[in-house]
This record gives structure tokens, C-alpha cells and sequence, in this order.
């Protein structure tokens, strides 16, 4: 039972070496027709005795264009002349300008497809075509979209930007208050090669259509907002040139959602624990508590400008509602939420917000302080 | 000679086969999996499942009364009408137990594979497995419920990361009477319930008592697979046509990436309990309505019906469209938990003395 029940049974009979094991998928649209870009596993150069000795490039690319992307994924055969597999696409890159077409249409295959997964990573492709991404000429032969996944992957555990996997995908673009921040890659040059960068993120409205962008430092307070905040770095200034580096290791968001003279107002409390990392300010000052102290007003400072900034992007004319401040209206008041939820737009451009962020300093590794307050 | 089980082991078979209705469940755009209402719905199936049970424990009871009164139940005609009723409910239950494993199947583990001759196979198997008879399949059941409960733990464990509070939502947005109705609709599909009055006589022990823990038991675990089903797919669990499986498919454990593997292959343990134990029961309701007829000609020719049947149904989605839907679901659970029972009931006032017994029940 357990072996009819295998991933790799879904194949049944094929070798694997006849299978267009599929890592990155680049979606463009153009002239009413899909342009499909697909990097896939060199089959014959990974089963070949030799290994990794031989010259030939660990991977493929293929581009196909097509009515539908499932039109254009399926015409790949013709190309590669082996059937797609789907299960271990790790990331799925889209074009930046779709024309008339919203994300949701390009979302639709790959939450129909049996064999395609949710948690494939979704991003947008800035100033590039997804297929430039995809065929970036980067440093090294190597699996190109293991690269782009690794760089989503450790932007959201180092809270940057947002994890957007395609169930995400779909459940920010379900409700039609709700919008979409999806992590933005460019290419750099680097020396002779190029290598990725991540841009911040793209803003998509209710309708799926872009609005905006957020810049790297714009994305960053998004992780305390959602409450999604895995760790982080914070540098500040202390003193007049003097710094403060700290590592974020935990944040929990509270909220409380109420309405002050007909306006909705949001509160939120951070509670922020995080190390020092370096402190450079003079050495006798170190042990003062006072220090302590104003380490954690710098840092509640640090992090307050971070969501403020996020905010005021969110809010602003190409914003939307990203944040899901219309979810947590709809869970804490879903009466009020069905009187605003058709103007939700407007609503969440002039809600307010208050902030509360609480510092606690775990640790300031050799050194002993006395003080653990809450500031 | 008649197997017995004890009323433990029948509903450690009862819970698998209830369990496998969740597992495969299946997403409907009237009843949204993806609203916090899901989580609250087993409560209406625990309340549903012990008021709809009453018909079947009285049975139990009088054959328990009848027993120490040393006498049985005369096969008269009319009993013959009713267990060749309660064969033909069962089997519409069987074949829609394997047309969803066939969706399932199909749709999830071999997209593109021609089912023809696997579907015969697992048919099959279940036929075979139910010329063990309930004894035997009740003692496996208790195994195969460790086997069950581990892995659904396993799974649920490391979902547990996944877990986003925001995907939920308001408890009965749309009005108690919906939730209601919703709750009413997903009960229904227990058809197990009905299998209580069939196995009447084997069952041994505390009967009344199992059943309250099988169905809070039942209710617990429900409520448990839909709170991790809501609160990691949220609003995506509604574009999913096997949603328990899409989230379980978002689990890994360390090294083990795919644990979704080993989950199916425990739903596929489930589906053939639950196919094993409605094969027995069309078996034992056909033997009672043609006692001419021998079991292994029944479970042949069962085997040969079901087989072509759902050969027939797995190649066009209106058919199971049709032998899903609501209108046969109630009609199935009313006729096997209430109706037929009663007609049972009304037939045991035809007793003899069991020295005159040629043939029991």
C-alpha cells in the first residue's frame, strides 16, 4: 500500500531519465500568448557513470509559447521530447507585466494541475522577463532555480519579504479585499556573470493586477505587521556615531481592532526579544543600565520606523491591503466588516494605527546586565 | 457457526471506516471546508449519530432479550424484503465508497494511468477480506487503528507549523440554520451507523457505551483533521477537491519530505476496511433475502457487479457527480440508521422457540 502511494509512482512505467523533472517555471505574457520558460534536470548528465566530471550543464532550459500555460508546458514535449513532471518545480517566476492578464490567471494551472504543489514559491520578475530570469547566466553550472529558491527562502527566514507560495496566492487573492505582496527578483551584473537580487516585493490589488512596489526596506516591517517575524538584524545609531547591532530572535504581534470617532483604528503590540550582536559605544559605558536602556528605546525605534514605513507604502495610492487588516477586522468585528467590506479599499487607505513595541534584551553575549526591563 | 466481536473491536472498525470519509473528503461549493464552521460540524454529526443510533440499539437489545429467552426471529418474507433492502443500501454505499477512492486514485496518485484493472483488483481484495468475517476483521481493526492514529498524529504534528490563525474564520457567518444544515449534510455520510443492526447478533459487551465513545471519539478526531485542514490551506482549501490531502501534502518531518506518502497509504488501509466490512454486510443481508444463494456465490458475483460498475462511473465525473449527491446521501443514511431498523423492530414480534430453530438469523 505504502508503494502505490508513492510521489514518484505517479508516473507509473516511466524512467526517469524520459521524465522533464521541471525546477523553475518562468511565466510571460505577450501578444495573447504565454510564454513558458522551464528550467529541468539534465537527465542524461546526472545518470551518467562519470557524474559530475562530465562538461555538460546540470540543467535545461526550454521556452514554449501558448494560448493557456498549460497549453505551452504541455507543447514543451515537442521540445524536449519527455513528459513534464511537475512535483518538484521549486519556483515559479512571473513577469511583471502580464498586460491584461491577472495573476489568478496564471495562478489557475497550478492550482488545477494534480501533480503540481502548493507550496511551490511564487516571484516576480523585475525589469527582467521571467524567461531572462530563468536563464540568468549565473557564476557557476548549477541549478539555477535551487538558487532563486534558497535566496526567497532565506529573505523570509531573515523576515525581508513575505513567503508567497501559491496557496497563498490564492488565499490573498480569494477574498476581494485582499491583496498581494510577492517577493520581486532582478539580475545584477557580477564581473562576467550575473547573479540574483531581490528587489522588495510587488504589490498586487484585489483584482490581481500589480499597483506598486515595495522597496527592500519598505518590505521589511511586513513580517511584524502579519506577525510572521521568524529573525532578523536591526543596526541604529546609539549616540552620535555610535552603534547598536542587534539579532531579533522572536517577535509576537498582538492586535486589537476598534473604531474612535467613526474611524477604524488598529492597535498593534510587538513584543520584540533580540541579542546584542555589537555594541560600539565607549567601554566603560557598557555596563551602565542606562545603556541598556536606551538600547531598547533604539530598538522599539528601529522597528516602529520599519512598520511605519511598510504602512505608509501599504496605504499609500499603489498600495493595498497585503497585511490582512481586512481578516483581522472580519475575525474581531464581522459585523462592522460587512458594512465597510465593499468600500474595504478606501477603508484601509485611512485606517489608523497604533504602535506599542516592547523590547526585551535575551542576551548581550560576555557581558552581565542587571537590567531586563520593558520599556 | 457465526463469528462474535466484541463491541470494542466492531467500533474500532466503525471508527477506520468513518475516519476514511474525512480523509478522502470532498471539497462541495455549497459547503465551504475552508470556514471555522468546519471544526464545529462533527458536533452535529456526535448529536445526529447517537439520536439516529436508537432505532439500531433497540434491535440489539430484543435480540439480546430473545436470546435469554431462548428464542429467534422467523424469517418471514417481509424480513427477506428488508434485508434485501438493506443489501441494496449497502451496496450504492460500496460503490461510492470506491468511486471516491477512484477519484482519489485517479486524480491524485495515477492522473493518467487506465484504472480498469486496479479497481477490479481493490475490489477484490475487499471482497476476499470479507469472507473473513467480522471477528477477524474487528481484531485487525484494533492494529490497524494504532497504525491510524500514529501517523494522522505524526502529520498533524509537523502541519502544525503551518498553522495560520488568520486563515480562520468567523464561527457561523452565514446563520446557525446553515450551519445546521451543513452539519446535518456532513453526518449523513456515516453511513457506518447502519451497519449496527446488520452484525446485530455478533456484536458482544457494552454496545450502548461503545457507540457514544465511537462517535465522541469520532466527532474529536473530525473536529482535530478540520482545524488543520482550515488553518493551514484557509480559503484554498475550497479550490481543492481532496483538501485533507492538500494539507497533509504541505507536511514534512525533518528528512521525510513527503509524508504524505505514508498517509495515504493509511487512507488506503481505511478505504479497504470500510469497503471489507460493507461487502460483508451485502453478503450477510443477500444470504438472509436468498438463503439458496451460498456466500461465495454472492461475494462473486458481487465482486463481478462492482468491479464493471465502477469501471463504468470512474470514466465520466457527471455519473459520480450523481452517486454523490446530497439527494442519495440522505436517502442512504435515513434508509439504513432509521427506516430499515425500524421495519426490524416491527418484525420481531414474529419469535419461535429456538427449539424449533432450523436456521439462525
Amino acid at each position: 500500500m505504502c508503494l502505490v502511494s508513492f510521489a514518484s509512482c505517479e508516473k507509473a512505467g516511466t524512467e526517469l531519465s524520459d521524465l522533464m523533472i521541471i525546477q523553475g517555471i518562468g511565466v510571460d505574457y505577450k501578444d495573447g500568448l504565454y510564454t513558458v520558460t522551464v528550467e529541468i534536470l539534465n537527465n542524461e548528465q546526472s545518470g551518467s557513470p562519470n557524474g559530475d566530471s562530465v562538461s555538460e550543464n546540470k540543467t535545461k532550459i526550454y521556452s514554449m509559447q501558448g494560448e493557456t500555460v498549460s497549453d505551452a508546458l504541455r507543447l514543451l514535449t515537442t521540445k524536449s521530447g519527455n513528459l513534464p513532471l511537475f512535483a518538484h518545480n521549486r519556483v515559479v517566476v512571473i513577469n511583471e507585466n502580464l498586460n491584461e492578464k491577472t495573476i489568478a490567471d496564471v495562478l489557475e494551472f497550478f492550482v488545477r494541475n494534480y501533480d503540481s504543489r502548493a507550496s511551490q514559491l511564487l516571484c516576480v520578475s523585475k525589469g527582467k522577463t521571467a524567461e531572462e530570469i530563468i536563464r540568468a547566466k549565473l557564476f557557476k553550472d548549477t541549478v539555477k532555480s535551487e538558487i532563486l529558491e534558497n535566496l526567497l527562502t532565506e529573505s523570509y527566514n531573515r523576515s525581508l519579504v513575505p513567503r508567497v507560495r501559491v496557496i497563498d496566492g490564492v488565499n490573498a487573492l480569494q477574498n476581494k479585499c485582499g491583496g498581494l505582496c510577492i517577493p520581486a527578483v532582478g539580475i545584477m551584473r557580477n564581473g562576467e556573470n550575473e547573479d540574483y537580487e531581490l528587489l522588495g516585493c510587488a504589490v498586487y490589488d484585489e483584482n490581481g493586477i500589480i499597483s506598486g512596489y515595495l522597496s527592500n526596506e519598505e518590505a521589511e516591517g511586513m513580517a511584524f505587521i502579519t506577525d510572521d517575524f521568524r529573525e532578523g538584524f536591526l543596526t541604529q545609531e546609539l549616540y552620535t556615531n555610535e552603534f547598536v547591532s542587534i539579532v531579533i530572535n522572536k517577535s509576537k504581534t498582538k492586535y486589537d481592532v476598534f473604531t474612535e470617532n467613526g474611524r477604524l483604528k488598529y492597535r498593534l503590540t510587538i513584543d520584540v526579544s533580540c541579542d546584542l550582536d555589537e555594541v560600539s559605544v565607549m567601554e566603560k559605558k557598557k555596563s551602565d543600565p542606562e545603556i541598556l536602556r536606551d538600547i531598547k528605546l533604539s530598538v522599539a525605534q528601529g522597528v516602529s520606523q520599519r512598520v511605519e514605513k511598510t504602512l505608509d507604502a501599504l496605504q499609500g495610492p499603489e498600495g493595498a491591503d497585503c497585511i490582512m487588516y481586512y481578516k483581522l477586522l472580519q475575525l474581531e468585528n464581522p459585523r462592522l466588516f460587512k458594512t465597510v467590506e465593499n468600500n474595504w479599499h478606501d477603508v484601509f487607505s485611512s485606517a489608523q494605527t497604533q504602535l506599542r513595541v516592547n523590547v526585551t534584551i535575551r542576551r548581550a553575549g560576555e557581558e552581565i546586565l542587571k537590567d531586563n526591563e520593558t520599556v | 457457526m457465526k463469528q462474535r466481536v466484541s463491541a470494542n473491536q466492531f467500533y474500532f472498525a466503525l471508527y477506520l471506516s468513518v475516519l476514511s470519509t474525512v480523509f478522502m473528503y470532498l471539497s462541495s461549493p455549497d459547503i465551504k471546508v475552508s470556514q471555522t464552521d468546519s471544526i464545529l460540524r462533527p458536533v452535529v454529526f456526535c448529536v445526529l449519530s447517537i439520536v439516529s443510533v436508537i432505532p439500531s440499539m433497540i434491535v440489539v437489545r430484543k435480540h439480546r432479550q430473545l436470546k435469554k429467552e431462548r428464542k429467534y426471529i422467523e424469517k418471514t418474507p417481509f424480513l427477506k424484503i428488508i434485508a434485501l433492502f438493506y443489501g441494496v443500501v449497502f451496496f450504492f454505499s460500496l460503490v461510492k465508497t470506491f468511486a471516491r477512492f477512484d477519484l482519489f486514485v485517479s486524480s491524485e496518485l495515477f492522473p493518467n494511468a487506465d484504472m480498469t484493472l486496479f479497481l477490479a483488483c481493490i475490489v477484490g481484495v475487499c471482497v476476499a477480506l470479507s469472507f473473513l468475517d467480522i471477528g477477524a476483521l474487528g481484531r485487525a481493526s484494533v492494529v490497524f487503528a494504532l497504525v491510524v492514529a500514529s501517523s494522522t498524529a505524526l502529520v498533524m504534528l509537523s502541519l502544525s507549523q503551518e498553522l495560520d490563525f488568520l486563515n480562520f474564520t468567523p464561527l457561523m457567518e452565514n446563520g446557525f440554520g446553515k450551519f445546521l444544515g451543513e452539519g446535518t449534510l456532513f453526518a449523513f455520510q456515516a453511513m457506518e451507523i447502519g451497519l449496527i443492526t446488520v452484525f446485530s447478533t455478533q456484536l458482544e459487551g457494552d454496545v450502548e457505551k461503545g457507540f457514544v465513545v465511537w462517535s465522541v471519539l469520532s466527532s474529536v478526531t473530525f473536529a482535530a483533521i478540520f482545524f488543520f485542514v482550515v488553518g493551514v490551506l484557509g480559503g484554498f482549501a475550497d479550490t481543492q477537491l481532496f483538501p485533507t490531502y492538500t494539507a497533509v501534502s504541505l507536511a514534512s518531518f525533518g528528512l521525510l519530505e513527503r509524508i504524505d506518502a505514508l498517509e495515504t497509504a493509511v487512507w488506503i488501509l481505511c478505504i479497504v476496511l470500510k469497503a471489507a466490512l460493507f461487502s460483508l454486510a451485502i453478503i450477510k443481508s443477500f444470504h438472509i433475502a436468498f438463503p439458496k444463494l451460498s456466500r461465495k456465490i454472492t461475494g462473486t458475483a458481487l465482486f463481478i457487479v462492482c468491479s464493471v460498475l465502477i469501471n463504468f462511473i470512474s470514466s465520466d465525473i457527471e455519473r459520480f457527480s450523481f452517486l454523490s449527491s446530497d439527494f442519495l446521501t440522505v436517502a442512504l443514511f435515513i434508509l439504513s440508521t432509521i427506516i430499515l431498523p425500524v421495519c426490524v423492530i416491527l418484525n420481531m414480534r414474529r419469535v419461535k422457540p429456538v427449539e424449533k430453530l432450523q436456521e439462525d438469523i
